[in-house]
């Protein structure tokens, strides 16, 4: 049984991993910060992913190598368990009450995320299948002239239909990249999805209603029982009114041609694209609009906020110093390559699709490194499908010998900003963590 | 801690197969199956596939895994029971306090410091009105999941210098 060395091993990793890549490798850290391997160190890493690695002089030091990494993340379990569902592929499962699932990345290589693909966030329980979808009604009331209560029937009759491809992104993709680890779901960089999405425009129902000069913030309802049992809102987030007003939000229906799918919030649900998930509700029953910030559950606290000057990782959060998230910021992730893969013997060239996606803006380019960001190469990048969908990107790297290498991605969005090296601006939940993304590879000798 | 030589590529290279071992395989409980096995997602329609001129390294997972089961097979979650998770002082209260509204695997997720467990437990009070948690009680549950989950990160940021103990 390999447990308990593995226990042994990840847990001197994790405690002291300069140490540990001493105590195993005979690793030291250098003036530059990089480590370097050498003689039976080099050796024993080598042994252990399975391959030479041949950029090792540019492998930070106290890095544990990617191939490690999804081992060293867990806690009780080491390997990530599987959630199979009717019509879904086996997704990462995170947990199952609420029921979240995360979709492994080598999974997201379509340019449109199919619906078995989809990554799966739920806060509360899932409400019943509706006997008749149509009649589903949802209400706009709040600071607007003329209340509505209109059925699905009547929204997808009364107001012109639109679809959009639009990505849908976690708040709290990345999380499992923080040091200290934030509270949360601990997410790799799979809890995004980009599907084709068919609606009418909040705006226009909005605009329907009438709004008052004071309205400034919407605030969504949903039917997802509380998890206690409680009758109260799971959770109910909302947007600045120019965000929802935004031609790109939707009052969706359908997902990639097909009515939305129970899991996904069937029969109506918010498509609020570029910011965090949570803030497009599925089962959606009401849209209140707001005269000041909205107060819901998820909104107030450490809740789907990133702090405005930055906290001391780990430590006590300031209330007043945590910001509402809003735009996600920019990411990137291979598509094609499985973490992990072999590469058959002699294998010198490596061809690489991905997905970059900013948020609110468009990416300006992606480059990829094969050489701990030593080096960096640009990709092909594609333009979005339209605003708010993300960016298929291609490229192809030498591999120059047999061994070990990550296939690193850095997006950078269309204001320079691009992913760090490690990730930054820690806050308590853990929102916002988008470093450059890793794969695994190993060319056989 | 002492790590021979030797025996460390032996260790390095189980992790190794560890972290690289097939994936385990969860089944819905009976009443969250029945209900998204309900209203299943259509099977993928028309979606358009990008152009498949770069070369396919491998094929996608579901390829070679089973299919799932028309129906589910188990009415239980793998770990839905304390004997399921690490043991200790304090486990199975831990596991019944916390799997009243939530799984246990958002506990088992986090590696915090006790300080933090604490502000977690606070936050569950204020944010998702868990009954609050008090004297003896509280100590139990803050010292199995201290002791349990503890932060794991250690570097240049955990611990970091300017954190008060």
């Amino acid at each position: 049984m390999s447990r308990k060395p593995e226990r042994g091993f990840i847990e001197l990793y994790r405690n002291d991993p300069e140490r540990a890549e001493a105590l195993i490798f005979g690793r030291r850290a250098g003036p530059s910060r990089r480590g370097f391997l050498k003689g039976a160190g080099l050796a024993s890493m080598a042994a252990a992913v399975g391959g030479a690695i041949p950029f090792a002089a540019n492998m930070p030091a106290g890095l544990v190598p990617a191939a490690f990494a999804q081992a060293a993340s867990g806690t009780a379990p080491a390997a990530p368990k599987m959630l199979q569902m009717a019509g879904k592929v086996p997704l990462i499962l995170l947990q199952e009450k609420p029921l979240v699932a995360e979709t492994p990345e080598h999974l997201l290589d379509d340019e449109v995320t199919p619906t078995d693909k989809f990554f799966i966030r739920n806060n509360g329980g899932i409400p019943d299948q509706p006997a008749d979808p149509k009649a589903w009604k949802i209400k706009v009331d709040g600071e607007v002239n003329s209340p509505l209560e209109l059925s699905v029937g009547e929204l997808e009759s009364r107001f012109p239909m639109v679809t959009l491809q639009l990505q849908l992104e976690c708040g709290g993709n990345g999380r499992n990249q923080f040091v200290p680890e934030a509270r949360g779901n601990q997410w790799g960089n799979g809890a995004i999805g980009c599907a084709q999405w068919t609606g009418v425009r909040l705006a226009d129902v909005l605009k329907a209603a009438g709004l008052k000069s004071s309205a400034v913030y919407t605030a969504h309802y949903a039917a997802d029982p509380h998890l206690s049992g409680e009758a109260r809102p799971t959770i109910s987030r909302g947007v600045r009114l120019p965000k929802a007003m935004d031609e790109h939000t939707l009052i969706a229906t359908r997902m990639n041609g097909e009515p939305i799918p129970l899991i996904h919030g069937a029969p109506v649900r918010l498509v609020v694209p570029g910011w965090p998930g949570s803030a497009s509700q599925k089962w959606l029953t009401r849209i209140w609009v707001r005269d000041k910030e909205h107060d819901g559950p998820g909104m107030t606290g450490t809740s789907y906020r990133v702090a405005r000057t930055p906290m001391i990782p780990g430590g006590k959060p300031d209330d007043a110093n945590m910001a509402i998230m809003e735009s996600m910021p920019v990411r990137s992730i291979v598509t094609n390559v499985k973490h992990g893969t072999e590469l058959s013997a002699g294998t010198r060239r490596l061809d690489l699709r991905g997905a970059a996606w900013a948020g609110d803006k468009a990416v300006r380019e992606v480059h990829v490194s094969i050489d701990y960001g030593a080096t960096w190469q640009a990709v092909s990048l594609a333009q979005p499908k339209n605003k708010h969908a993300w960016q298929r990107w291609t490229a192809a790297v030498a591999l120059p010998s047999a061994g070990y290498y990550e296939i690193w991605s850095r997006a950078t969005d269309a204001d320079g900003r691009a992913q760090p090296h490690v990730a930054g601006n820690w806050n308590p939940q853990g929102y916002g963590a988008n470093a450059v993304s890793r794969v695994a590879v190993l060319s056989k000798a | 801690m002492t790590f021979g030589r030797s025996s460390a590529a032996v260790v390095i290279a189980a992790a190794a197969i560890a972290a690289l071992a097939s994936y385990g395989i969860v089944v819905l409980t009976a009443r969250e199956a029945a209900r998204v096995a309900a209203l299943a997602p259509a099977p993928p329609s028309g979606v358009p596939k990008p152009p498949d001129s770069v070369r396919r390294l491998e094929e996608p997972e579901t390829a070679a895994l089973p299919s799932p089961p028309p129906t589910p097979v188990s009415t239980v979650t793998a770990d839905d029971a304390p004997e399921n998770w690490p043991d200790g002082k304090g486990r199975d209260e831990t596991f019944y306090f916390c799997t009243a509204c939530h799984g246990f695997r958002i506990v088992a997720q986090q590696g915090l410091s006790r300080e933090r467990w604490s502000e977690a437990l606070d936050w569950m009070v204020v944010q998702h009105k868990m009954p609050a948690l008090a004297g003896a009680e509280r100590e139990t549950i803050l010292d199995y999941l201290a002791q349990t989950f503890p932060s794991r990160a250690r570097g240049r940021a955990a611990p970091n210098p300017f954190l008060k103990p």
